[in-house]
C-alpha cells in the first residue's frame, strides 16, 4: 500500500505539471498577409484568432510560451499580457500539457464508427439507367462497368429495397436524401415516380419520424411532361452540369453523335425555375474551361442556378482507365480561377461550392477527420442489378463492392472500417502530420484510391490528384479563413481598423 | 525569451502608446483585445451556424449532413474545454459550444449570452 501511495503521490504531482504546463497545439495553422496581419487555427478545434495588428508582438509571444512553459512564467514575464495568453488558451492556440496528454490534441477514432453506426443522414444513389444520351469528354462511367451500351434500366425490386433498407438503417429522425442518378435518371422517369410513391408509403406506414428528399442529377437534355408537377408536390430538387457559356459547354458535353447541348439544357432549366423549382449548377473544370471559370459563375447565375459548384475533374473513369493528360487542368489555374469567383461574389459563400462545404468545417468543436462520407456508408449508390458501392466514383470497382441491396452481402461492413481506416486524417502518411487536416480532412479520396497505385497513371496524373487533394483544398480554406477574419473585423470596426473608441462604443462590458 | 524580445513587452508604435488595454466583448458575442501592441479579434462570434451546401458527388444542401456532416464530429460536452473544472462535466454544454476559459466555470455568472468574454473578471476594470 504504500508504495502504492507513492507511485500515487508521483502520479499527482506529474497530472498537476501538466495542468500547469503550457504548449502550442500540435494542429496550429498560422497564416500571415501584409506586414501585420496573422491568422491562428487550431484544426482540431476551429476557432481562428485573427491579429490584424502586431503579428510580430504575437509571434514572440507564441515562441516565449514554447520556450518558458508554464502559465506563472509567462505572467511573470509578461505581466501585461495575461489576457492575450487566457484569448490564446480560450481559442485553443496554447493548450496545456495535459489536454495534449490526454489526447485532446488528437482524434478518437472511436467516434468516427459510432457516427456511421448511428446514422442520422444518408444520400442513396439510385443508378436508375445506366446509359445516358451524352458523350462528355470527360465520361467517367467506364463501358465496361456501366455496360453503358447495354440500355440497362434498374428494376423497381431493386429502387424499393434500396429504399427500404436505407430508411431502416437510419436513427430516429434520420433524413434520407434519395438521389436519382445514372447515367440520365430521366431516360427512366416512370421508375423515379414509383419510388417516389413507394418511399411516401414507407414514411406514412413504417417511418414516421423520419423525412425523405428527393432530388435528381440530371444533364436536363429531356424534361418528362409531368416531371415540373411532380417536382412541386414532391419537393424535388436538381442538380445540373453546365460547363461554361454555349460554346465552351458544347466542347465538354455534346450529345453521342457531337451535337449542341447547351441550348436546350438552358431551357430546360428556365422552364424548370420558372415554376418555382431549385436547380443547382455544376461545372467540371477541365483544361477546357480552366480559363472561364468566372464567367461560368456568371453563366450559372444568368440561367438562373441556385448556387454553383467548381469541380476539377477527376482523372480517372469506373474501369479505372486514365483520362486523357491533355483534359486535366492545371492546378494553378484552377486555384486562381477559383479565387476570382470567390472574390467576385458573384455567388455568396453558402451557395459556392466546394467554400460552402468548407465553411462548415470552421466551426467551434467541429473536426473533419474524413474527406467525404462514403467510408461511413453514408453515400452509397445502387447501380440497376443492386449492387452497392460506397461512392458514384467508385461504382463497378470489384475491390469497393459492399454487396447486393436485395440480400444480406450488403453492408459489407469490412470494407467501410478498412476505408475508415486507411483514409482517416491520422493515419493518412501523408497527413498525420499536417496542421490543416482536421479542417482538410483529407480531401476528395478518390485519387488516392484508384490513381496512385494504378499502373495506367502518368507521374502528371498522379501529381495532379496530389496537387487537387492538398494545395487546392488548401487555397479554398485559406481564402475562406481570411474572408472570415475580414468580416470579424469589419463587423466589429465598422470602417476605421484601429478605431478602438468605436469598437468599445458597440460593446457590453461585462 | 532574448532581451530584444523582452523589451519588446506591451510596446506599440508612438501613436498607440497611450492606447488603454482593453479586453472586452461586443454585441455580437465576439471577443476582441486591444493594446498598443496588437489588435486581436476573434474571428467566430457566438454560436456559428454552419453553412450546408453542395458536395461535389452531385448533391445539394440536405446531402451535406450524410456527405461531411458525419466526417465532422462535434465533441462530447466539456472534451473541447480548455478549463473546465470537475463541476463542468454534465450540465455545460452552453458553456463547451461557446467559448469557455480557464476562469470560466460552471459557477461564473458573468457568462454572457451569446459567447464568453475572454475572460468575465479581467475586463471589469
Amino acid at each position: 500500500m504504500k508504495r502504492g501511495g507513492v507511485i500515487s503521490s508521483a502520479k499527482v504531482s506529474r497530472k498537476k505539471d501538466r495542468a500547469s504546463e503550457l504548449t502550442l497545439t500540435g494542429n496550429l495553422i498560422i497564416l500571415e498577409k501584409g506586414k501585420e496581419e496573422l491568422l491562428l487555427v487550431n484544426s482540431i478545434d476551429p476557432k481562428p484568432l485573427y491579429i490584424k495588428r502586431g503579428r510580430a508582438y504575437v509571434k514572440g509571444f507564441l515562441d516565449a510560451v514554447t520556450e518558458l512553459g508554464s502559465a506563472e512564467r509567462i505572467k511573470k514575464a509578461y505581466p501585461e499580457d495575461a489576457e492575450l495568453l487566457d484569448m490564446l488558451m480560450d481559442h485553443r492556440i496554447v493548450i496545456t500539457a495535459a489536454d495534449r496528454h490526454k489526447g485532446a490534441d488528437k482524434t478518437d477514432m472511436s467516434t468516427d464508427r459510432k457516427a456511421r453506426d448511428e446514422k442520422r443522414a444518408m444520400s442513396l444513389y439510385l443508378l436508375l439507367t445506366q446509359s445516358c444520351n451524352l458523350g462528355c469528354i470527360y465520361c467517367l462511367n467506364g463501358a465496361e462497368t456501366y455496360k453503358k451500351d447495354g440500355n440497362l434500366m434498374m428494376k423497381e425490386e431493386v429502387a424499393f429495397r434500396s429504399i427500404d433498407r436505407s430508411l431502416d438503417s437510419l436513427g430516429p429522425d434520420g433524413k434520407l436524401e434519395v438521389v436519382f442518378f445514372g447515367g440520365e435518371p430521366l431516360l427512366n422517369w416512370p421508375l423515379a415516380k414509383k419510388a417516389i410513391l413507394y418511399g411516401e408509403d414507407a414514411l406514412k406506414e413504417r417511418h414516421r419520424d423520419k423525412a425523405i428528399h428527393y432530388h435528381i442529377t440530371s444533364n436536363l437534355t429531356t424534361l418528362p411532361k409531368d416531371l415540373i408537377a411532380w417536382a412541386r408536390k414532391y419537393g424535388i430538387t436538381f442538380l445540373c452540369d453546365v460547363d461554361g457559356p454555349e460554346a465552351v459547354h458544347d466542347a465538354c458535353r455534346p450529345y453521342k453523335n457531337g451535337g449542341a447541348s447547351h441550348a436546350r439544357i438552358v431551357k430546360n432549366i428556365e422552364r424548370l425555375t420558372r415554376a418555382g423549382l431549385k436547380v443547382a449548377l455544376r461545372s467540371t473544370i477541365t483544361a477546357g474551361n480552366q480559363d472561364c471559370m468566372l464567367e461560368i459563375a456568371q453563366h450559372h447565375k444568368e440561367i438562373g442556378g441556385t448556387g454553383s459548384a467548381f469541380v476539377p475533374v477527376n482523372p480517372v473513369n469506373s474501369d479505372e482507365d486514365i483520362l486523357s493528360e491533355q483534359l486535366l487542368p492545371s492546378t494553378a489555374k484552377v486555384i486562381k480561377g477559383l479565387a476570382k469567383v470567390y472574390k467576385s461574389k458573384v455567388w455568396e459563400t453558402k451557395d459556392l461550392f466546394p467554400f460552402n462545404v468548407y465553411a462548415s468545417h470552421v466551426h467551434t468543436g467541429a473536426r473533419t477527420v474524413m474527406g467525404c462520407g462514403a467510408p461511413y456508408g453514408n453515400t452509397p449508390v445502387v447501380d440497376v442489378n443492386g449492387d452497392v458501392y460506397p461512392c458514384i466514383y467508385l461504382v463497378g470497382i470489384q475491390r469497393f463492392y459492399m454487396g447486393n441491396i436485395l440480400n444480406e452481402s450488403y453492408p459489407d461492413n469490412g470494407l467501410l472500417d478498412r476505408m475508415m481506416d486507411a483514409l482517416h486524417v491520422d493515419n493518412m502518411p501523408e497527413c498525420k502530420e499536417c496542421a490543416w487536416r482536421y479542417i482538410c480532412g483529407g480531401g476528395c479520396p478518390v485519387g488516392k484510391l484508384t490513381v496512385f497505385d494504378n499502373p495506367a497513371a502518368s507521374r502528371k496524373a498522379v501529381n495532379y490528384c496530389t496537387s487537387i487533394r492538398c494545395d487546392y483544398t488548401k487555397k479554398v480554406i485559406e481564402l475562406l479563413l481570411w474572408d472570415m477574419a475580414k468580416d470579424a473585423a469589419a463587423s466589429v470596426e465598422k470602417g476605421d481598423p484601429d478605431n478602438v473608441s468605436a469598437a468599445i462604443d458597440n460593446t457590453i462590458h461585462c | 525569451m532574448d532581451e530584444k524580445g523582452k523589451k519588446g513587452k506591451g510596446a506599440g508604435n508612438d501613436a498607440q502608446e497611450s492606447m488603454p488595454r482593453r479586453a472586452f466583448l461586443n454585441k455580437s458575442g465576439r471577443t476582441l483585445l486591444f493594446t498598443a501592441s496588437y489588435a486581436a479579434i476573434s474571428v467566430l462570434a457566438g454560436r456559428q451556424a454552419a453553412h450546408a451546401g453542395m458536395c461535389d458527388a452531385g448533391c445539394t444542401s440536405s446531402c451535406v449532413e450524410s456527405c461531411t456532416g458525419s466526417t465532422t464530429v462535434r465533441p462530447d460536452p466539456c472534451s473541447s474545454c480548455t478549463g473546465c473544472t470537475s463541476d463542468c462535466t454534465s450540465g455545460c454544454t452552453k458553456y463547451c459550444t461557446d467559448s469557455c476559459t480557464s476562469s470560466c466555470t460552471s459557477g461564473c455568472t458573468k457568462w454572457c449570452t451569446s459567447g464568453c468574454c475572454i475572460s468575465c473578471t479581467q475586463s471589469t476594470r
